[in-house]
């Protein structure tokens, strides 16, 4: 029981260890006002935000909680969280690594190169297996991006560094 | 009055006015409709163009680029889950959900009569009660405006879903992440942890790209191919009437109002006014559970009240010269720059062009009808391109959107990281909205609070302003409502 409990509320802990985080953090973080008392504090507004996260988290920890004691006190099963057979966690945290490889490489190598990159294997991942489209739609996509973006509204995109 | 509408008509109705409505009405679409180009950048970018222009056409171009961005916002929200501009980000709740069920054709219409409506309405308030409204809007000071975020912050209890308590503690990290960068009253940094890429805050945009778009593609990465979702079919032939339409008379009335009064109000924006109006319409909907499910009515609400923003946020600008956001600011320039400066001469020494203007307001939604159905067609073809080229396709574009917004990685980076964050949350169980409405309406509850107390001391002034006493009244009951519909739905 201990062990779902804690799998389904992997999320809520993570809000309850940040809100700790803030909270511990505001005094160092950000300075007391400078102005008089009449004004309020700078620090009220993060107190509040962090308190609020920290008291909804906590109450819905107990919550959760109270609801799971409450079925296994009636003899009820705690059902297990069903498991999607056509979804893999795995592809979700590649495709994050890749966004992230991304960002770091784009002003190392330029936006057109990477970007060329990241749409091949983004395409080639969701599926895509036509070998003329695989190379065609990354490099005539970054092309077309790069002239409306970079010479029709003159926003200048990473450029190759050497 | 009459002889100066009729004027203003036929000023209208030339071959220069109408060449400029058209052509700010399809670099508006054009921008609204794709992530991170927005009516503030094709008004920037059409401005020059004006110079030669001679004063009506000139703001008849740039309006029309506001109008039509303001709705095109609302096709890339239904069709690609990613809304085009702020102004549509409650259009994704029910507009993407229509998409999934094969009603993407539905949706789309729903959002341009919606918007039509919406536009009509706040134009003709715009023609007729520009004077009165804006002596309304001179009535809202800091405590109003505090009561009036406190009133956007109550809809969170009707958007948590089944747990409110998640609901809230989303709705707060939206508040924190507002928190970060530099204080509103004395510039004193925040939570920055000594980086000085957090010094900025975080923008609006890149945080909507990250929650809507990004999470959206770690979403269908993580599906193995054969079970990709297939791309909808667009055909807009008697996908929604006009007669569908006047059966939710009441919420396009009820939405229009509010737009107008929140456009009408300096500072405030569409985004706003959509979610305002979004939550009451669930409120007080005899179907709340169908909201975020694909709702007519929800997207009914949401498309009338931000296109109603966009003439409403003229009636400051022209009658007193504050203009409300970026884009009226711009307007205003525009203005001077045509040697015309706000204020009641416009509607005396230049009443002709004036009334020009407010009537070419009119026949631009009128435009932005047919336009509007040319460009859903147009956009449609994105739902055809199959998903393993649309959805890195999209996430290219909206990750270039989120760059443009600063020309800075960073805000590519917080756009990954708002994504990460709404992918977890949603697999267990938290709502992306109330963190939304955090974000949208965090520093302006922050300004007005801090502003009240500059003013008058303490926050206890609200409770003898009897605006504020109203909104804290409707919101204490929409909490109530929200709370109630919540326990009912976890009953069940």
């Amino acid at each position: 029981m201990a062990k779902n409990y804690l799998k389904e509320n992997i999320f809520t802990l993570a809000l309850v260890v940040l809100s700790i985080f803030v909270i511990v953090n505001i005094p160092s973080q950000v300075k007391e006002s400078l102005l008089s008392a009449s004004t309020i504090s700078p620090r009220l507004f993060p107190y509040i935000a962090s308190g609020g996260i920290l008291i909804c988290s906590i109450l819905n920890l107990i919550l959760d909680f109270i609801g799971m004691v409450l079925k296994v006190k009636r003899g009820e099963e705690i059902p297990e969280k069903k498991r999607n057979e056509n979804v893999s966690v795995y592809r979700a945290i590649g495709t994050v690594a890749l966004v992230f490889v991304w960002l770091f490489i784009l002003e190392k190598i330029g936006f057109i190169i990477s970007t060329i990159i990241i749409l091949f294997v983004l395409s080639f991942m969701m599926g895509n297996r036509n070998k003329i489209l695989l190379v065609l739609f990354p490099v005539c996509f970054t092309l077309l991006i790069y002239f409306v973006f970079g010479e029709l509204l003159h926003v200048s995109l990473p450029e190759i560094l050497f | 009055m009459l002889e100066n509408i009729l004027a203003g008509l036929s000023g209208v109705l030339t071959i220069d006015s109408l060449i400029a409505m058209v052509i700010g009405l399809a670099v508006g679409l054009s921008f609204g409709a794709l992530p991170g180009l927005n009516s503030t950048i094709g008004i920037t970018l059409l401005l020059p163009v004006t110079f030669t222009l001679s004063p009506a056409p000139a703001m008849l171009m740039l309006l029309g680029v506001y109008c039509g961005a303001t709705y095109a916002g609302s096709i890339s929200a239904i069709l690609i889950k990613t809304p085009g501009t702020p102004a549509a980000a409650a259009t994704v709740l029910d507009g993407y959900p229509m998409t999934q069920q094969g009603k993407a054709p539905r949706a789309l219409m729903i959002a341009l009569k919606a918007s039509v409506v919406g536009g009509l309405i706040s134009g003709v308030c715009l023609l007729f009660l520009a004077p009165q409204v804006a002596k309304v809007a001179l009535k809202f000071g800091s405590p109003e405006y505090f009561t009036l975020t406190i009133f956007g912050l109550s809809i969170i209890a009707s958007v948590s879903g089944n747990n409110i308590f998640k609901g809230l503690a989303m709705g707060f990290f939206g508040l924190l992440v507002k928190c970060i960068g530099v204080d509103p009253q004395q510039g004193i940094y925040r939570l920055t942890f000594g980086s000085q890429v957090l010094t900025r805050g975080v923008d609006l945009v890149p945080a909507l790209i990250g929650l809507f778009a990004v999470s959206e593609l770690f979403t269908q990465c993580e599906k193995k191919i054969a079970h990709l979702q297939a791309p909808p079919n667009v055909t807009i032939k008697h996908a929604f009437s006009w007669k569908e339409l006047f059966s939710f008379k009441f919420t396009v009335l009820r939405s229009a109002i509010m737009g107008i009064i929140v456009g009408a109000c300096p500072g405030t924006g569409s985004a706003i006014a959509s979610f305002l109006s979004y939550g009451t319409a669930k409120n007080t909907s005899k179907h709340p559970e169908e909201y975020g499910k694909g709702s007519s009515e929800g997207l009914v609400a949401s498309e009338t009240a931000n296109n109603a923003v966009t003439g409403a946020t003229l009636i400051p600008m022209l009658t007193l010269g504050i203009p409300g956001d970026g884009v009226t600011a711009i307007l205003m320039g525009a203005l001077t720059i045509q040697g015309l400066s706000p204020g009641s001469q416009l509607f005396t020494k230049y009443a002709p062009m004036t009334y020009c203007v407010l009537v070419g307001f009119v026949v631009i939604q009128i435009l932005m009808y047919f336009m509007g159905i040319g460009s859903i067609k147009l956009f449609s073809y994105l739902t055809k391109i199959p998903y393993y080229i649309l959805m890195p396709m999209v996430f290219v574009f909206c990750m270039v959107g989120a760059y443009a917004c600063g020309t800075s990685t960073i805000d590519m980076l917080i756009a990954v990281i708002f994504g990460l964050i709404a992918y977890i949350a949603s697999k267990f169980g938290y709502s992306i909205t109330p963190m939304l409405i955090g974000i949208v309406l965090g520093s302006i509850c922050e300004q007005n609070v801090v502003k009240t107390i500059g003013v008058y001391g303490s926050l206890s002034v609200i409770l003898t302003r009897p605006i504020c006493l109203v909104f804290l009244a409707i919101s204490v009951v929409f909490i109530v409502i929200g709370v109630r519909n919540t326990y009912r739905k976890g009953a069940k």
